[in-house]
């Protein structure tokens, strides 16, 4: 529990920090290192060893399908 | 003049970014009629299991609402894996999943070998409905020789606040379907009594809200909540679980895993991306807790280093701890003489030479899965362009090591090489 209220806090923190970005400032934002899922195929084969060797999963979204991992 | 084309750019960059956050999108509708990927990558444990997976993924743009994306996954999957049995002093002799007999040396943590393969198809249509909104629906179908899944899934995303911030939620279902290798063992039974009921299944939902936000033109942050219910055959058919002796502390009988029919997880999520003149840091975070009682937090860094000539240089930490689950035993111990056990591992001594032992408790697994492990993971990825079909080619190196903190399971090593091109057709 101290963690996501420690995570909600940092969410809100961050939150006042938002300064509005016009829509020709997005140039960074844009760009390919800058995205939540670059590196897709990297992201995907990570989950699923992670899957196969820890008791956690998931968290970035739903979906992906399953396996039996020995 | 100058200035008016100066306009037009920063236009057609900014119409980019708007479309989405998602790189998918911003390369679907406007830049990429077609795209091709292909991956393949190996992963190794010292001592233990070999892993080759390759991929392609392609992407194509049916309109310019609408983008397919289709990925092809094969594995081949082989070596030894932990059976759950303890490491004993004295020489075990156990009987593999296929029925033949291994001979475990003194000392030797047991394990049984497999061979496998997994074929996978996923895809993923994305659907602009609106100028603010993305519907994202997924299905998925993997096939291994002793286990089949199938999943469907739906996103739906709306940008509000002047496309600052974006909403999403997510439903996603799996269905699987189970026929281990020499049949489906009765959970907590010997497992040399043979026992078989037959072919499991397993359902799977989850559900899904986050929000992303745009705190200024240099960063944002991504928060997930998951949830999700699992239920059906959820324990390891090929996991057994150890009766030691009170004093010798060596295996004398082996048991079939059980866990709980059913398990609801929760999950938080937070993703922090900063662009650093060029550079960008991306921090993520995950709180896991579910009802087998398992918690975990898992910290990740990645730091990419743009050099020249559109190269990249990655460094990469991931740390992960998590805590035993409430039925997770390295082993039993028969009787309550022992003062080396655990409490939590004691078992009456009433389990000497029985049958089955679910009279004696509910759910037991020596799976160190569910142990109380913790895993640091360090890594590097160069990246670089060439100029066929404007390739990207990522290279990637990871290696982990895994721990079980309360120092009664060997050390798990790995290794993770992975080569990546993406082609621009």
């Amino acid at each position: 529990m101290r963690f996501f209220i420690l995570l909600l806090s940092f969410f809100l923190a961050s939150c006042s920090l938002i300064t509005p970005v016009k829509p020709w400032e997005r140039d960074v934002l844009a760009r390919e290192n800058m995205q939540l899922n670059a590196d897709e195929l990297v992201l995907l084969m990570d989950e699923q060893i992670y899957y196969s060797k820890e008791a956690s999963h998931g968290g970035r979204g739903v979906g992906g399908g399953g396996c039996g991992c020995n | 003049m100058a200035a008016t084309r100066t306009i037009a750019h920063a236009l057609s960059v900014a119409s980019c970014a708007l479309l989405s956050l998602s790189a998918d999108s911003i390369a679907g509708v406007d830049i990429l009629p077609a795209e091709v990927s292909v991956s393949a990558m190996i992963y190794v444990e010292e001592n233990r299991v070999i892993v080759n997976e390759d991929v392609v993924q392609i992407k194509k743009e049916l309109d310019e609402e609408n983008l397919l994306t289709g990925k092809l996954i094969f594995d081949v999957m082989s070596g030894p894996s932990p059976s759950g049995a303890p490491v004993s002093s004295k020489m075990q002799t156990m009987t593999s999943p296929s029925g033949n007999q291994k001979i475990i040396p003194p000392g030797e943590e047991p394990t049984y070998s497999f061979r496998d393969t997994r074929n996978a198809i996923l895809v993923d249509w994305e659907s602009q409905t609106s100028r603010l909104t993305k519907w994202i629906h997924s299905a998925s179908l993997s096939a291994e020789f002793d286990y089949y899944s199938t999943g469907i899934s739906s996103t739906y995303s709306r940008d509000i606040n002047n496309r600052l911030t974006t909403i999403t939620s997510g439903l996603g279902l799996t269905y699987d379907y189970i026929t281990p290798v020499g049949g489906t063992p009765e959970g907590l039974t010997l497992t040399r009594a043979d026992s078989n009921i037959g072919e499991k299944t397993k359902y799977d939902i989850e559900w899904m809200i986050g929000v992303t936000q745009i705190i200024n033109r240099h960063s944002l942050l991504q928060l997930n909540y998951t949830t999700g219910s699992a239920n059906g055959y959820l324990s390891d058919p090929y996991k057994i679980i150890a009766v030691t002796d009170d004093v010798t502390g060596d295996p004398y009988d082996y048991y079939a895993d059980k866990r709980p029919d059913s398990r609801t997880s929760n999950i938080l999520f937070a993703n922090y991306l900063l662009d650093m003149k060029g550079d960008a840091l991306n921090l993520s975070y995950r709180y896991f807790s579910d009802s087998w009682k398992v918690s975990s937090h898992t910290y990740d860094v990645k730091y990419k280093l743009q050099l020249k000539n559109k190269k990249e240089f990655q460094i990469h930490f991931r740390y992960y701890d998590q805590t035993a689950a409430s039925f997770y035993h390295y082993a039993f111990v028969d009787g309550a003489a022992s003062d080396v056990a655990k409490e939590n591992d004691i078992i009456s001594s009433d389990a000497k030479g029985a049958q089955r032992i679910d009279g004696l408790v509910d759910y037991a697994s020596a799976d160190r899965r569910l142990a109380n492990i913790n895993t640091y993971t360090v890594g590097v990825q160069y990246s670089w362009q060439a100029s066929f079909k404007y390739a990207k080619i990522n290279l990637r190196l990871d290696h982990f090591r895994q721990t079980d903190k309360d120092k009664r399971l060997t050390e798990l090593r790995g290794w993770v090489a992975q080569l990546a091109a993406r082609f621009q057709f």
